[in-house]
């Protein structure tokens, strides 16, 4: 066991350290009504994003890329420092109107139950190495071979052979993976497992702390946390390794600020949607899915949430159109292999209805129905809820996003039943801290901050 | 072998690592044959072989490849570099 409790600690270090910085960064994203547990969520994606960031930096500098990470991470905190001072007085202080406990017992319970779906998913987390298909065939084995050419060879956007390794979908996790290598000084596939609970943590802080900022109770904001603490079906043994524990963070993080940006409750909102979409696009392909999804969700509210829109194109729309762009000049114009778009136009357009078909028989009858005894309860906590706008739109946002992962499969080379078993619950389990942000607003908040200065 | 998975087939793994540590520099790449072709032990080797450039049971070895070989097959035309974990590293015999 001596093996690995240094190089974890050295991961853990890494990990609290760019967490902490990231967390004196996000006063400059969050608003000053935002509380620590958020702060936190956001920090902690602030700093992964300085550290995935330093690898194609250092490789574009002719740098180390472990003293990019560091250097980038020592002008963020002397940046946060400056700010500081600047403002005076430090960290703006937290105030909460609702902060008063009313029932410390059911808190406690609540912090516990959080607690407690953290250590168990620590503990399958870290039980073995990263092991899942997709980690050794895509993200874990990008990281590595970034890690261990000290470049980006070409063979991963050219080579015939490592058409599995989906040489479309973009690098944010395995730069990720290359800078934890980097700046541990090995690569260490046991130990690196530990960012996956670290992810968790970042999402339930960032789930709570908006419900809380955002007018819902501290029972349902730890509620909620407690809840999506335990959800195995994203916090499993087989996702660590994988872009949904990630993407997930980012879709609550993009869902949250596109509200607050459409509720107007904050002018930094355009800022932490723009860090959304980059971060969206940078971990999946669909994270421009998501932005789409965004655009339109913003398009089909209300009359006073539509006058965003011109915010939303210029904060989510554009950042990730530029990062999509120059994905496209770098790699070169690489199609989605696992989908023939020609089912969309003649000749092969008549199959694509019997495709649809197959795909969303095979995802109700095989992935939505056996979940039912999970479902259910969602439904009645959905149904339970007021009809609060913010919350409409996150649940707008996740079905939107699990319709398209439903028929998508329709367009599947290797067939939309093949598609459907091996990707319908594992993409859609992503959705869970947006849903549960969601109905925790419909079910005990809502309240709106309005415009502020 | 502390911090990598291996739990696909430990032997294996055992066979690649000792296979990885023994490879010439500048090997362009690996051909490996004596494994049943899949996909899972095609991300397997390429994974833990990664960055060098990995085949399993390939059609033709391209030219300056080596051939590691997990098992007691020995390949016409192919001369022995060292042996590994279970199998051996091959070079073109001429």
């Amino acid at each position: 066991m001596n093996g690995l409790w240094a190089p974890l600690a050295g991961v853990a270090t890494i990990l609290l350290a760019a967490g902490a910085i990231g967390y004196l960064l996000a006063v400059d994203f969050a608003p000053s009504s935002c509380g620590r547990a958020e702060r936190a969520g956001w920090g902690f994606a602030l700093g992964l994003t300085l550290l995935a960031a330093s690898v194609p930096v250092a490789f574009l500098a002719h740098m180390s890329p472990r003293w990019m990470a560091v250097l980038l991470l020592a002008l963020a905190l002397a940046f946060s420092l400056w700010r500081l001072r600047r403002t005076r007085g430090g960290l703006p202080s937290i105030s909460n109107p609702k902060s008063k406990v009313q029932n410390p017992k059911l808190i406690l319970l609540l912090l516990f139950l959080i607690a407690f779906g953290v250590a168990v998913y620590a503990l399958r987390a870290l039980t073995e190495p990263m092991w899942s298909n997709d980690y050794l065939a895509i993200w874990g084995f990008k990281g590595k071979v970034i890690f261990s050419a000290g470049a980006v060879p070409r063979r991963l956007f050219t080579d015939p052979s490592l058409a599995f390794s989906r040489q479309e979908y973009p690098l944010g996790l395995p730069f990720l993976y290359a800078s934890l290598a980097f700046l541990l000084g090995r690569w260490d596939d046991h130990a690196m497992a530990l960012l996956f609970p670290f992810l968790q943590a970042a999402t339930l802080l960032a789930l709570a702390g908006w419900l809380r900022r955002r007018g819902a109770s501290r029972p349902v904001a730890l509620g909620s946390a407690a809840l999506l603490a335990q959800f195995e079906p994203l916090y499993s043994a087989f996702h660590t390794g994988l872009a949904e524990i990630p993407l997930s963070l980012v879709i609550l993080l993009f869902g949250e600020s596109l509200v607050d940006v459409l509720d107007r409750t904050d002018p930094r909102a355009a800022l932490r949607l723009a860090l959304g979409s980059v971060l969206a696009v940078s971990t999946k392909n669909e994270g421009l899915m998501l932005v789409a999804a965004g655009a339109l969700i913003c398009l089909l509210s209300g009359r006073k949430a539509r006058s965003a829109f011109p915010r939303v194109l210029a904060a989510a729309v554009v950042p990730a159109a530029v990062l999509v762009a120059i994905g496209r000049l770098w790699k070169g114009a690489l199609p989605l292999a696992a989908f023939e778009f020609g089912y969309l136009g003649p000749p092969l357009v008549f199959e694509l209805l019997p495709r649809v078909r197959e795909a969303v028989h095979t995802a109700l009858f095989e992935v939505v129905l056996p979940a039912w005894p999970g479902l259910l309860p969602l439904a009645v906590l959905i149904a339970a809820g007021r009809g609060v706008p913010a919350g409409n739109r996150l649940l707008a946002l996740a079905l939107f996003c699990a319709a398209v992962y439903m028929l998508l499969p329709s367009l599947a080379v290797l067939g939309p039943e093949w598609m459907i078993r091996t990707s319908f619950a594992r993409t859609t389990s992503a959705l869970a801290p947006l849903t549960a942000a969601g109905i925790a607003l419909r079910l005990g908040g809502g309240v709106s901050e309005g415009v502020s200065s | 072998m502390h911090g990598t998975a291996a739990a696909f087939d430990r032997q294996f793994y055992a066979f690649l690592e000792s296979s990885r540590r023994n490879l010439p520099p500048g090997t362009p790449g690996v051909a490996i044959l004596g494994m049943a072709p899949s996909n899972v032990a095609l991300y397997f080797a390429t994974y833990h072989l990664a960055p060098t450039p990995v085949l399993l049971a390939p059609q033709r070895v391209p030219p300056g490849w080596i051939l590691a070989v997990y098992g007691t097959d020995r390949p016409p035309g192919w001369k022995v570099i060292t042996p590994v974990w279970k199998g051996v590293l091959m070079a073109p015999a001429s």
